[in-house]
């Protein structure tokens, strides 16, 4: 005879338990992450596996399709490269002018604009104008404007007594470059002025009425106050800045091509042209790479430097 | 202009209706690299045209500039995603061959009725007995000169040499007066001009082995002259170095210059500006040493390898090669046809400008298409000329980086084409 011991009411399953445990998991969080994680990987880690791959590889598309491994070989060549060289300078020059010069006029443009005057708001949209403009289209109309036969500016300048010679600023090797400079000085400060203002804007107006009481000039308000409370948005601006002016061919490329000669090849358009002129995606790749560990170095030591987000 | 519509049209169909080759239907895209203003007419007009002798084609026609071409082409091949239909430079045609992104279209072209009319430059947009592109028009180069100015300096006759077209320029140089003998194009562009002069100065500078040919004497006889007609005759617009297309025919509607070179292409536009006749004529490309300085480059249209839509993509390709729709294209551009029946068309002989095309057509040699060209081209020919314009380099430096380099592409295309036929054997 056996006993039959009485099994408790079975207790019924939720067509919703394995849902349920997983919002009461502790992998809930990175359920939530797989959409991003799914895009980031996609769009950003892929992409830059690829471009880091291919610089190891000898990958020209006119010999076929592959890539051969070898190593570091592009990278020796580029410094081999007096093009690579010629290139790295004028980056460093595009760089430092160009960083220089906007983040000068955006902030003296924020500083202007941050006082409440009369259409103060009208003047800020027009001002921010030439950073809509699309890069197609400032190219070419600085291309004329800048032009010695028919350019505005130039006639305007040559009334003045400023000449740029009979063969004109384009055509000039030494100015060229800073010819596109000037057009990128124009569409870009907008960029530093709108982070500047909004940073200027943070800062209480009490701020300016206690130095006034302490006997501060506007110079010293400037100095002592605002200079030290916008520096984390000057950081942020600046690296992003120096990101654009290194990364962004599409001025050079339609202004000047790189020349004349080889006088305003800098360093992305020379990729551009290696990859998509000469097919050597592997050269071009490790040019890409090398920009790239360059603008990451600049921003780990500039981000140091500049001790953001670090109390005093 | 409707009539021309019309015309186009109706020949078109009856063409199609004797061809074998499937009817297409559905989209089709198709890219071509014209953004002129007479162009993009001339095209407007053989779309509508295209739309009534294949109403079952959906054909959207998209323009993609030449500076992006390359690379919006090896992205889309790469891809395996793009246009159904492109235009083909032949100057391009073997790197957008190696590249991996045109069809084979042997079959569909010999069953196509057409086909007869443009055998002539079928060749050009061959390779390894396949055809991969259908004729469409030829760039026939010639110079245009201003008859006003070449009145006012004297000159009689035509120049037919170099040397006589280097003097011509001097002769109409007057910088006192702003006038310049000859608007050369040294910016954007200019890269051709330079492989021009140097196969003037050569012969050819490439053999169909991919041997470079070009020997260092001559590339510095050639960078010399070139270089002197800017430098120490001073007969050029000095603006050179950076003088695209805009900028020289500005220079010339305005009569800063004499002279500029270009093709057929530009035959509308110009008689726009000046009046032919009175005001502007053409003339045949001056002869150098071993050569004339110009060619004639055909220019066609395939059918992408990875298109879905091929039917409807050679039917698109080959009515652009229909003698109605490149004649709809000569009289819109000036654009030379290369179909025969085409080239029959009263417009040329009732334009006797035409008359130095059709001299060209049998003295212009065919311009060349190797592995490497356009970047030997436009990355070291071009550069190279500029610096010596500049002061940064010298004619025998610049010849002797340009044979260089020329010879390294040399050896680049031989291995690649090496490659090419062993990877392809069979198929």
């Amino acid at each position: 005879m056996s006993t039959r011991t009485a099994l408790p009411p079975k207790k019924r399953k939720s067509p919703y338990r394995g849902f349920h445990s997983i919002l009461e998991g502790k992998y809930f969080a990175w359920v939530l992450l797989v959409p991003s994680l799914v895009l980031v990987v996609t769009f950003i880690f892929y992409p830059l596996y690829r471009g880091i791959y291919l610089s190891f590889t000898r990958t020209v598309l006119l010999e076929g399709p592959g890539s051969t491994f070898i190593g570091l070989e592009n990278f020796r060549q580029m410094f081999k490269d007096s093009l690579f060289l010629l290139a790295t300078k004028n980056t460093l020059i595009f760089m430092v002018v160009g960083l220089i010069t906007q983040l000068a006029l955006g902030l003296a443009a924020a500083m202007l604009l941050s006082q409440d005057r009369k259409y103060i708001g009208l003047i800020r949209v027009l001002v921010v104008l030439p950073w809509f403009t699309p890069p197609v289209v400032t190219a070419y109309m600085w291309r004329f404007i800048l032009d010695q036969n028919s350019g505005v500016l130039i006639k305007m300048l040559e009334s003045v007594g400023i000449s740029f010679g009979p063969a004109g600023l384009w055509s000039n090797p030494d100015l060229a470059i800073y010819a596109v400079l000037f057009v990128d000085l124009w569409a870009s400060y907008p960029f530093f002025m709108l982070f500047l203002l909004a940073g200027i804007q943070g800062i209480p107006k009490d701020m300016r009425e206690s130095t006034s009481v302490d006997g501060a000039s506007s110079w010293q308000h400037f100095r002592y106050v605002i200079l030290p409370l916008i520096s984390p948005v000057i950081v942020v601006s600046s690296i992003l800045g120096v990101i654009h002016l290194i990364n962004s061919p599409t001025l050079v490329l339609l202004m000047t091509n790189g020349g004349p000669g080889d006088s305003t090849t800098v360093l992305p358009l020379l990729a551009f042209q290696v990859a998509f002129q000469m097919y050597d995606f592997g050269y071009s790749s490790a040019i890409s790479v090398a920009v790239l560990a360059a603008i990451a170095g600049f921003a780990m030591v500039y981000i140091r430097f500049a001790r953001f987000g670090k109390e005093d | 202009m409707a009539g021309a519509v019309a015309s186009v049209g109706s020949s078109a169909t009856s063409a199609f209706a004797a061809r074998t080759n499937k009817k297409g239907t559905g989209k089709m895209t198709y890219w071509n690299h014209f953004t002129g203003a007479p162009e993009r007419a001339a095209f407007a007009e053989t779309t509508e045209a295209f739309k009534k002798a294949s109403p079952a084609i959906d054909a959207d026609i998209q323009t993609v500039t030449n500076d992006d071409w390359m690379a919006k082409y090896i992205a889309s091949t790469t891809a395996k995603s793009g246009p159904d239909a492109v235009m083909i430079d032949v100057t391009r045609f073997t790197d957008m061959l190696r590249i991996g992104g045109l069809r084979d279209i042997t079959t569909y072209n010999k069953q196509w009725p057409g086909k007869d009319a443009v055998a002539g430059d079928t060749p050009a947009f061959s390779f390894n007995r396949k055809v991969y592109g259908v004729p469409f028009f030829t760039f026939i180069d010639w110079t245009y000169y201003r008859k006003d100015m070449f009145e006012a300096a004297g000159i009689k006759k035509e120049p037919t040499t170099l040397e006589e077209f280097r003097a011509a320029a001097i002769a109409c140089t007057n910088p006192s007066k702003g006038q310049y003998g000859f608007a050369m194009r040294g910016g954007s562009g200019g890269g051709g001009f330079i492989v021009n002069v140097l196969h003037a100065y050569n012969g050819s500078l490439m053999s169909p082995s991919f041997k470079a040919t070009l020997s260092l004497d001559a590339a510095v006889e050639a960078m010399r002259f070139w270089v002197n007609l800017a430098v120490k005759d001073k007969a050029v617009v000095p603006t050179v170095a950076t003088d695209g297309y805009a900028q020289i025919f500005s220079n010339f509607y305005t009569g800063k210059a004499a002279m500029v070179m270009h093709h057929g292409g530009s035959f509308i536009d110009v008689g726009k500006n000046l009046k032919y006749g009175s005001e502007v004529m053409t003339l045949a490309r001056p002869n150098g040493p071993k050569g004339q300085l110009g060619f004639q480059a055909p220019l066609a249209n395939g059918v992408f390898q990875h298109t879905k839509n091929p039917d409807a993509a050679f039917e698109y390709a080959s009515f652009l090669g229909s003698p109605a729709a490149q004649t709809t294209f000569l009289k819109g551009t000036g654009y030379f046809p290369t179909s025969t029946d085409a080239a029959k068309d009263k417009f040329i002989a009732d334009n006797r400008q035409f008359d130095t095309a059709v001299a060209s057509l049998k003295t212009l040699p065919k311009t060349y298409t190797f592995p490497g060209l356009t970047a030997w081209r436009d990355l070291t020919c071009l550069p190279e000329f500029q610096k010596c314009l500049t002061g940064s380099q010298t004619p025998e430096g610049a010849a002797k980086v340009i044979v260089e380099r020329l010879n390294t592409v040399a050896k680049a295309a031989a291995a690649a084409n090496r490659k090419y036929y062993s990877d392809n054997r069979g198929k």
